[in-house]
């Protein structure tokens, strides 16, 4: 761009030197022709002036003549004299002679060929009148006068004077008409001259005019320019002395010449004192000496030669922290200051430099790190895995200890996403299974951190419980507790783990239980002993003791018996810490649970004067529990009540309604719970401090284990109490989820794969399960297993036998649960070693809904099997339409498809095919069909099919009586709506569902 | 079969326990009593007093009640008299177990020595019908 425009300036300037040159020579040669025509001029007047003169001389000759021809005065010949050359006389020598001058004359016409005739003509008759004179003078000297006065009158002297003035007249006009030529010849290159002068200065006035116009706009440019200069710079000066940052600028001969107000401010110096300063001596009068050395060595350690001139302050080092360079500066007053110094050179060798102050930043950080760093040997020294991830679940923070627990370095893998260290301590089957029960618990698909950060309900006492494969290969029980971090906004914002090897607190806990199990068991041989002997002595089996021996004979009895009960319930409370409780949660009515419970110990309380009353009317209510384990929460609480009880009160049972649960209450009209003790109530081995002697009937342990029991039924247990009112104890246990308009679990049984290597136990299993009305495909190897499964994903669920030929079943187990398609597939094991199977897995495996000793129990295999497959896609109820008309059996199909599987027959013969192939929970038959009646079909149901088919009967016709009493219900199809229709058919099913035992025929 | 229990043989490795089931069972019920310390000889005295029931003890050094039963089982002589086990393993499901090996019923240790003769005599009833 500006290359251009010089060029264009340069040309330019050349421009007009050449056009100025050429018009210079030009003029030059003008004037030369000019200075030429000029000379020619002079010239012809030269020759105009010496033709006069001629001519004034021949006048003077005639003169002369005439004179000395009157006078004879010799005087008069002068001119004669003169004109000739003859003088001697001074003055006549002094002019020229008239030949003379006709000689000049002929000299200076000589380029002239007319002139030069004339003035030979001129000549001619010149001479001729200087001889006609010389005759005449001679005459008259001869004094011959008369002869000369003859001569002259014979007017030759005048016609020689004509044709002399004649010859000078052509010379004059001659020269005048030359004259007149070369003044117009002179005349117009005087006009080319004055044209091209004009030419030229209107040239250079043009030019100069451009040189003006260009300067003014220059100038135009310029003052804008100074203006936005000086806006510029106003607004720099502002920025420069408004930070505070100090700003400070030298030129390129090291002379400081900036010290903003900032630098003012930071440094205590002015800017006076500073400005003109050289930037060496400025600087060391806030720099401190060692720094500058230091930088330098190492700047010539890092670049390989000491740094020059400014380049201390330019050349980075590799050491250079997140501000940059980083010095110490020294204040006027002497106070040291950290600073952050920038340095950059400017294009004309001058420098800038903008210096920060970051001394409180550095304090900050200085204190940020101390605490950090007391913090990490916090984090690193403990014994406990500690990471951190951000809310992306990228690891943040990895301490020490993580390295110790794992046996080998993770503490690098900051960065790497939080599950890929989750991995290293954990089965990667273990986070798959765990992401399934989330997803199971929380009713969607969780994400990777979520598997870490969201608790399930069933995580121990220790938090996760995750299983590490030490490197050498031994097991390690790692607990995880998990806090999820929120930012000021409530914003997830991460999680912090903590993980710690429990493997010896499990180790430990085992033992425990193990210890107290052997310990209890080995009490109860003496004790049996104990016990038996005492028993028969107080029973009076040896005969009748004295009193007093009676009275310590019974005390050592009872007090042996109450050992007992303390051993039992030491055994419960272990069993219950150390999770091998087992729990068959199934459907209970509440109604007949409540009054067996009263009924079993009303003679309990009997012993102790107090009746128990279940409050009528107990609503109808189902609630998932343990039935033994139920009981057992009854009869603690219901035996404390009467022990707290006066004699002749009554002790109140009730179970209420709430929404989702069912309320159980057993309320006393004791002592009540002392105010102090209440918050103990719940603890082991707690007993209020009471002198009743009836204290010794406990243990201290019944309400621990009541609480644990009614949790481990997923219930909440609490109590109410006044002294001396009495005390009332309530749990809630959730309620049977009742099938609203779609009939569940029972009616739809699905198909089951039996994996048992004993034939006999497969059929028998089969056999069990198909009463329940499942499919049953049996495998009696592993691989036929895995073949079976990979087939079909048709099953909804699998028993298994621990030990088969061709593995183990808890290593199939947990190749199970690697498979994503099979991960929440129920299994039920089924096993002489299941409980040690149950130790080996240890929690390891997920979705084992129960643990199954042979021999099998079939209520609760089926009990288990059914509650796992329920809501399991295929488990609809199967309904068989037996009807001819297939638009009524398509309409009631459509109505009814969300909630049951329908299937037609349009003919005895296909229902009786299809009874004989498939299991149906229901038959709605037609009594009219093509190839005969329906009551046929029902004559000979028992013997179609592995069970007989609950029947619903939708004729145009009235059933009989007969008929009537054998089936489900009977509906006449022209009295009743489809909706009707629809209605008894998902209320049969419902009934069906819902009831745990077989379906016994109702009447309508 | 007699109608009522009369012979019944007590098989445990606790002296003590084999006592006080004696007397019990001798002077509350009235029955007459055998006593086999451990299971060692057990089948062998059981073929050879042919006792009406036999009371086996669960917990034993070398070979435990539901073994003896078996070699109780597996001898023919042995194989028809009825047995109920003596525990100090009282969980349900333990005591389902015991049924399901084929005992009569499970006394739970420590018994009551002032019933445990009656809980035999009906045991052995149900058993005989």
């Amino acid at each position: 761009m500006d290359k251009g425009r010089n060029l264009v300036r340069v040309m330019s300037v050349v421009g007009i030197l050449l056009v100025s040159l050429v018009i210079g020579n030009a003029l030059f040669y003008r004037q030369e022709v000019v200075q030429d025509s000029r000379e020619l001029v002079r010239h012809t007047h030269q020759v105009k002036h010496t033709i006069s003169e001629v001519a004034s001389r021949v006048r003077d000759l005639e003169l002369g003549q005439r004179g000395y021809l009157l006078t004879h005065d010799s005087d008069f010949l002068e001119p004669y004299r003169i004109a000739v050359g003859g003088s001697d006389d001074t003055a006549a020598s002094r002019s020229r002679s008239l030949l003379e001058d006709l000689d000049i004359l002929d000299t200076l016409v000589a380029a002239n060929p007319r002139q030069t005739e004339n003035l030979r003509r001129l000549r001619d008759l010149v001479a001729a009148k200087l001889r006609f004179t010389d005759s005449t003078v001679r005459l008259i000297e001869a004094k011959q006068d008369e002869a000369a006065i003859r001569a002259i009158r014979s007017g030759r002297g005048k016609r020689l004077m004509d044709g002399i003035r004649g010859a000078i007249d052509d010379m004059v006009r001659e020269e005048d008409s030359l004259l007149v030529q070369r003044r117009r010849l002179e005349e117009a290159e005087l006009y080319e001259n004055g044209l091209l002068l004009y030419g030229t200065v209107s040239f250079l006035y043009l030019v100069g005019l451009l040189a003006l116009w260009l300067a003014s706009r220059n100038n135009a440019k310029r003052r804008r320019a100074e203006q936005a200069l000086e806006e510029s710079h106003q607004l720099l000066s502002a920025v420069v002395n408004g930070t505070d940052y100090a700003i400070l600028a030298g030129d390129a001969q090291g002379t400081l010449r900036l010290f903003s107000r900032g630098a003012e401010r930071m440094l205590g110096y002015k800017a006076e004192e500073e400005v003109g300063l050289p930037i060496r001596e400025a600087a060391r009068k806030v720099m401190v000496p060692e720094e500058l050395a230091t930088r330098a060595r190492k700047l010539e350690e890092e670049y390989g030669r000491p740094p020059r001139g400014l380049e201390i302050f330019t050349l980075p080092l590799q050491s250079d922290g997140p501000y940059g360079q980083e010095w110490t500066y020294v204040r006027k007053d002497g106070t040291r200051l950290s600073v952050a110094q920038s340095v950059f050179m400017l294009e004309d060798g001058g420098s800038v430099a903008i210096v920060r102050d970051i001394t409180r930043i550095k304090s900050l950080e200085r204190d940020l790190l101390e605490s950090s760093a007391r913090l990490q040997a916090v984090v690193d020294g403990i014994d406990y895995a500690i990471f951190a991830s951000d809310e992306k679940g990228i690891l943040r923070l990895i301490n020490k200890g993580t390295d110790r627990i794992l046996g080998y370095t993770v503490s690098d893998m900051v960065g790497r996403p939080v599950i890929e260290l989750a991995a290293r301590f954990a089965d990667p089957l273990e986070l798959r299974a765990r992401a399934s029960r989330l997803a199971k618990h929380y009713g969607r698909q969780v994400t990777e951190m979520e598997i870490i950060s969201l608790p399930l309900p069933d995580d121990g006492p220790f938090g996760q419980e995750w299983t590490h494969k030490r490197p050498e290969g031994s097991p390690m029980t790692l607990a995880f507790s998990v806090y999820t971090l929120q930012d000021p906004e409530g914003r997830f914002s991460g999680v912090v783990a903590l993980a710690r090897d429990i493997t010896q607190i499990k180790a430990l806990e085992h033992m425990k239980s193990e210890f107290i199990s052997t310990v209890s068991h080995e009490l109860r041989t003496p004790l049996t002993s104990i016990r038996g002997a005492l028993g028969l002595v107080t029973g009076g089996a040896v005969g009748t003791l004295p009193e007093k021996a009676a009275e310590l004979v019974s005390i050592a009895y009872r007090n042996s018996e109450r050992l007992v009960r303390i051993i039992n319930d030491i055994l419960d409370i272990e069993k219950i810490e150390s999770g091998k409780l087992s729990m068959t949660l199934a459907p209970v009515d509440a109604a007949s649970f409540m009054r067996q419970a009263v009924e079993t110990h009303a003679a309990y309380g009997e012993k102790y004067g107090v009746r128990f009353v279940l409050e009528e009317p107990v609503p109808d209510l189902r609630v998932v529990a343990d039935g033994d384990r139920l009981m057992q929460i009854l009869a603690n609480l219901m035996s404390n009540a009467a022990k707290f009880s006066p004699a002749g009160s009554e002790v109140r049972l009730s179970v209420e309604r709430l929404p989702g649960k069912a309320r159980f209450s057993v309320r006393d009209f004791g002592t009540g719970i002392p105010e102090a003790f209440r918050s103990r109530v719940f603890e082991k081995f707690a007993q209020a401090e009471n002198t009743d002697t009836r204290r010794f009937d406990g243990t201290g342990l019944g309400l621990s284990i009541t609480r644990r029991l009614v949790e481990a039924m997923h219930g909440v247990i609490s109590f109410e109490s006044k002294e001396g009112k009495g005390t009332t104890f309530t749990f809630d246990l959730p309620l049977v989820r009742e099938a609203s308009g779609a009939p569940a679990s029972r009616a739809g049984a699905g198909r089951i794969l039996v994996c048992e290597d004993d034939r006999d136990v497969a059929a028998l299993l089969k056999i069990m399960l198909e009463r329940a009305g499942f499919a049953v495909d049996e495998a009696y190897t592993l691989n036929e297993v895995r073949a079976l499964l990979s087939g079909t994903n048709e099953y909804v669920a699998l028993t298994l036998d621990l030990m088969l030929p061709d593995g183990s079943g808890v290593e199939f187990l947990r190749e199970l649960r690697a498979d994503p398609r099979r991960v929440d597939l129920p299994v039920v094991v089924v096993s002489a070693r299941a409980d040690q199977g149950r130790l080996e897995l240890n929690g390891d495996v997920v979705g084992i809904i129960d643990w199954m000793v042979k021999p099998i129990d079939e209520g609760k295999l089926v009990r288990s099997l059914r509650n796992a497959v329920a809501g399991a896609p295929g488990t609809k109820p199967r309904i068989l339409h037996v009807e001819d008309d297939a638009d009524l059996s398509l309409i009631l199909g459509k109505s009814l498809r969300d909630s049951v599987e329908w299937v037609g027959a349009t003919s005895v013969q296909e229902a009786e095919k299809l009874l004989a192939a498939q299991r149906f929970d229901l038959m709605v038959l037609d009594l009219e069909l093509p190839d005969g009646s329906g009551l046929q079909l029902l004559e000979h149901l028992h013997e179609i099919g592995s069970r007989p088919v609950p029947v619903l009967i939708l004729s145009a016709s009235e059933a009989g009586e007969d008929v009537r009493h054998r089936v489900e219900a009977a509906l006449v199809k022209s009295r009743m709506s489809e909706e009707r229709i629809v209605e008894t058919i998902l209320s049969l099913i419902r009934r069906q569902s819902g009831a745990g035992d077989p379906i016994h025929p109702e009447k309508t | 079969m007699n109608a009522s229990l009369q012979h019944v043989l007590c098989i445990d490795d606790e002296e003590d326990i084999l006592q006080v089931a004696k007397l019990s069972l001798e002077m509350v019920g009235g029955l007459r009593v055998s006593l086999c310390h451990g299971s060692k000889e057990a089948v062998e005295e059981a073929v050879r007093l042919r006792p009406d029931l036999i009371l086996l003890d669960v917990m034993m050094p070398e070979r435990d009640g539901p073994a003896t039963l078996e070699a109780l089982r597996a001898e023919p002589a042995s194989a028809g008299i009825p047995v109920v086990f003596m525990t100090a393993k009282v969980q349900p499901a333990e005591v389902a177990h015991y049924l399901a090996l084929g005992a009569v019923g499970v006394v739970s240790k420590p018994f009551d020595p002032m019933g445990l003769s009656d809980t035999l005599k009906s045991l052995w009833a149900r058993h005989v019908t």
